[in-house]
């Protein structure tokens, strides 16, 4: 079929999306089947049709999903009652809306590139030693390297459960428990496990 | 402003904690959460026990209960033991008991709207919740995590009660009852969600702005009779008096009064007093 000349196709938006919680890498093709199952839910075939959905571009926690230009409320909408993508209990937050990809790449390009400098999502909430806080790179403190250590290498138990700790920031731990029927996952902030570990 | 989540669940009863639920809520653009764990003393770090208002990470954590009960006097023995708490929520149940909860004054917050009979919130609910600033909660919960028949259950009833609140103004609360951070939503996320029931961006943030206004509840406003003369036939002291309706420029009615249509000049009319200072004034 001949393409459609410029001023008779349809316009499209394109909107970047943030996977929380850290440490999923979910393909394309799961987040499509995860975000048009909440589409066709909530608003009917009628309604997905009207949208057009699709996932064009993932990139570690970033998706970049598009939809036909008036529709991108809709499709935020659709994309906040997301709560699972397969198995993983997961949300997608949609970040902003944009009417080029480019755009939305820059976006996650200086995302990533602040997040690899700083080494921690919430600089101002976590900023309290003087050393971390003079340091242009956290990697490079000497202390926060040293209890990257300490919660990468130890078990942490709760309530006699031993939970493998994934750093995700600064301030951030998951607590992972691998089972054979399930997996179970806590969230918790470095100050709770130093609390944690003092009441043990 | 001050947005505000009405409901979460953290550690134990959720897989996050409540210092962990506070970042993500600062990332989301909420200033403050409503803690409503049963057993508060386990949720919160030990460096705020005892407290019932605290702040972490810049985000404001209040204490909440849900109350739970089949009747009225279940309610009643369940609600002395959260006196001290500064929201206490309620989960709805059929009319009698809606209409008997909102006219007792104990609680803050009438929930579980979505789970409740068809005709259970009507006018005089309305009408009994906007007399005791009582808001109705719209948890979100249902919207996200439910689908089919449950949802649209759930978007029936929060459009109802977006009608009654269009027309009698009582509060409304938006929660998210999370239990795991990735269940919070941000305020334009929910907005969105808002949207699925008919609400305007302005109901939204009005309504997540409405904890401040439970947590801090405006006075009644009381008149004080000595302010005013003698009231006039008509009882009220607002009427004008007899020798100002002769003469018609009485200095008091003409600061009070909107002012008038242009003269020749194209200017409104103006006070002396006023003219003589503003030419003073350099």
């Amino acid at each position: 079929m001949k393409a459609l000349p410029p001023t008779l196709r349809i316009n499209k938006r394109y909107v970047l999306c943030r996977i929380v919680p850290h440490g999923i890498d979910a393909d394309g093709k799961a987040v499509y089947y995860a975000v048009y199952d909440a589409v066709s839910s909530l608003f009917g075939d009628n309604g997905a049709a009207e949208i057009g959905m699709s996932v064009v571009h993932t990139e570690g926690n970033w998706a970049i999903i598009r939809c036909t230009r008036g529709t991108e409320k809709k499709l935020q909408a659709a994309i906040s009652t997301v709560c699972s993508i397969g198995d993983m209990p997961c949300a997608i937050r949609p970040v902003l809306t944009s009417g080029t990809i480019l755009t939305l790449k820059e976006k996650i390009r200086a995302a990533e590139s602040r997040a690899d400098g700083e080494g921690c999502e919430n600089r101002e909430d976590c900023a309290e030693s003087a050393e971390c806080a003079d340091s242009d790179n956290y990697d490079e403190c000497a202390e926060c390297a040293e209890t990257n250590l300490l919660y990468a290498k130890k078990d942490i138990i709760i309530k006699d459960i031993p939970y493998r700790p994934v750093r995700v920031s600064r301030e951030k731990i998951d607590l992972y428990k691998e089972g054979i029927k399930s997996q179970d996952s806590l969230y918790y902030t470095i100050k709770d496990i130093e609390e944690l570990q003092c009441n043990q | 402003m001050t947005v505000s989540d009405a409901c979460v669940f953290a550690y134990p009863l959720g897989s996050s904690s409540l210092r962990r639920m506070a970042l993500e809520a600062k990332y989301l653009g909420f200033s403050r959460l409503v803690c409503s764990n049963a057993d508060f003393k386990a949720a919160v770090p030990k460096e705020f026990a005892g407290r019932t208002v605290f702040s972490v990470y810049g985000v404001e954590i209040v204490r909440g209960a849900v109350i739970k009960a089949e009747n009225f006097r279940n309610f009643q023995n369940q609600v002395k033991k959260y006196e001290s708490v500064p929201i206490v929520a309620v989960n709805a149940g059929e009319n009698a008991f809606n209409r008997s909860v909102l006219s007792s004054g104990r609680i803050n917050i009438l929930k579980g709207m979505d789970n409740a009979p068809k005709n259970a919130f009507d006018d005089v609910c309305a009408v009994n919740a906007l007399e005791k600033s009582v808001a109705v909660d719209i948890d979100l919960t249902p919207i996200i995590g439910k689908r089919g028949v449950a949802r649209q259950k759930a978007l029936a009833a929060y459009a109802d009660i977006l009608k009654f609140h269009r027309k009698y103004g009582f509060m409304l609360t938006i929660s998210s009852g999370a239990r795991t951070y990735t269940r919070l939503r941000g305020v334009r996320e929910i907005s969105n969600l808002c949207s699925l029931f008919g609400m305007t961006d302005e109901e939204t943030v009005a309504a997540l702005n409405s904890v401040s206004a439970l947590l801090n509840p405006q006075n009644a406003v009381t008149v004080n009779p000595r302010n005013f003369g003698v009231p006039s036939e008509s009882g009220s002291p607002f009427d004008k008096s007899a020798a100002c309706e002769e003469s018609g420029d009485c200095s008091e009615c003409v600061e009070y009064n909107e002012p008038d249509e242009p003269d020749e000049s194209g200017e409104y009319g103006e006070c002396e007093e006023n003219i003589g200072n503003a030419e003073e004034t350099p």
